[in-house]
């Protein structure tokens, strides 16, 4: 859960005591690999680090890691698919430890199944809105998105995963 | 839906959490340590050098080819484009209507008189009868397109299968989409598609008199709008980035909260503007 904005400064290494977990969260939530989201995180930390000159506002700070944790899901998937396409792997798992399904609940794997099934943008847009507890208005700016298109997909992901979770619902 | 929205909220949270394990505490940062390097291998860099000279000479004796071929061609006599050719300048006996070959996702127009100067032509009024709803207008054919009134009271291509019917995917908007060919998410914006979109329940672009805020209608746009402007007190119209060369272009407009919201957005060839007006103008 994210921590109030007022209760940090501009300082960076508050923002990144501070922020770091929920950034994590978020990106595992995009990516399902945990090695895969603490880079990400770092990148847009790192990113956050080179900018922090200009960043006078903890509100501006998070909002431009939200947008770096997002961009930086969407290269770190892609590079994966690319990188399956490369090896001709053609199973639709990542390359996740081979006890990775083992360590998780049927009930988890079965929600993990249903998010990887969805088109990248609803995933986004119900990652955001379920980790992150953003509104339509952040998810738009976080994502690039319209508030129509978050709107759209959102309602789109929603039915998908009332579909393929009935029965956990 | 909210009881729904609270489960699947509460299924991804505890999935993620047990993914991550317990909450640690933030690594110490190294603001030197890049991630990014170790993605490549060292051999990927001299890999692409080699791949780009090898494509830059495979075109230019891909191009040699191509031109030497056309020295070697007798000049054609028809006036319709070809993918190696750009298009032709239309000639003064013929319209801009008739001297557009039809593209090929659109079906081939009929033939219009010559000497006709309008870029739309009628057609024959249909014997059929007309669909549910109110039809703004009646059969054209426009820029190759056949437009043809269609189920939500705007006109449609004519060869164009509904993708999907007006359908309510969860909250208070429901769209339909219409396409050239076959469809795939994200579906908004794609190329050679007509999305249709009513909303019902969404108070936020009305003022206290129900009067609707055009700005905040605007916010509305299923793509993100790179420019919009008003054309009555309660509607607008709005272009966004180009898809695939094809710049989505759509209608928004606020009919009382009761009414809802209505918006469609087309996305053709921008050698189909007029069909693009064409379909937006149609809705009501």
């Amino acid at each position: 859960v994210i921590v109030g904005v007022e209760r940090v400064g501009v300082d960076f290494d508050v923002v990144y005591k501070n922020y770091w977990w929920s950034m994590l969260r978020l990106a595992q939530g995009l990516v399902d690999d945990v090695a895969a989201a603490e880079d990400v995180v770092q990148d847009a930390f790192a990113a956050l680090y080179r900018r922090r000159a200009s960043l006078h506002e903890p509100q501006a700070a998070v909002g431009y890691l939200r947008v770096s944790v997002v961009n930086a899901s969407r290269s770190a998937l892609r590079r994966r698919r690319s990188a399956r396409a490369h090896l001709s792997l053609a199973r639709e798992e990542h390359d996740a430890p081979a006890d990775h399904a083992a360590l998780l609940s049927a009930e988890h794997q079965q929600v993990r199944a249903a998010l990887a099934a969805l088109p990248e943008r609803q995933r986004e847009v119900l990652t955001l809105r379920y980790l992150a507890d953003l509104s339509d208005a952040e998810i738009a700016e976080a994502t690039g998105l319209s508030h129509g298109g978050v709107r759209s997909a959102a309602s789109r992901g929603i039915a998908a995963l009332h579909s393929s979770l009935g029965g956990q619902l | 839906v909210n009881d729904i929205e609270t489960r699947i909220r509460e299924l991804v949270n505890d999935t993620v959490d047990a993914e991550l394990g317990p909450r640690r505490v933030a690594p110490p940062f190294d603001p030197r340590r890049n991630t990014k390097p170790r993605r490549w291998a060292p051999w990927v860099t001299p890999l692409l050098a080699a791949a780009s000279v090898a494509a830059v000479a495979a075109a230019t004796v891909t191009v040699a080819h191509v031109a030497s071929e056309h020295r070697h061609t007798p000049p054609a006599t028809s006036v319709a484009p070809t993918p190696d050719s750009p298009t032709p300048p239309p000639s003064p006996a013929s319209s801009p209507a008739t001297s557009a070959a039809p593209t090929p996702d659109s079906p081939t127009p009929p033939p219009s008189p010559a000497s006709s100067p309008a870029r739309v032509s009628s057609a024959p009024p249909s014997s059929s009868t007309p669909g549910p709803g109110t039809l703004s207008s009646s059969t054209v054919v426009v820029d190759g397109l056949r437009l043809v009134p269609g189920p939500y009271g705007f006109l449609v291509p004519s060869s164009w299968q509904e993708a999907y019917p007006l359908t309510n995917w969860g909250g208070s908007a429901s769209d339909a989409l219409f396409s050239a060919g076959p469809v795939h998410a994200p579906y908004t914006g794609m190329p050679l598609t007509i999305e249709y979109w009513l909303d019902r329940g969404d108070s936020s672009v009305y003022n206290r008199n129900g009067q609707p805020i055009l700005s905040s209608l605007a916010k509305l746009s299923l793509c993100p709008a790179v420019s919009w402007q008003p054309i009555s007190s309660n509607a607008l119209t709005f272009t966004c980035a180009p898809v695939s060369g094809m710049v989505p272009t759509g209608i928004l407009l606020a009919e009382t909260p009761q009414q809802g919201i209505k918006q469609l957005l087309v996305t053709l060839s921008t050698g189909q503007h007029e069909a693009t007006t064409r379909i937006l103008d149609s809705l009501h």
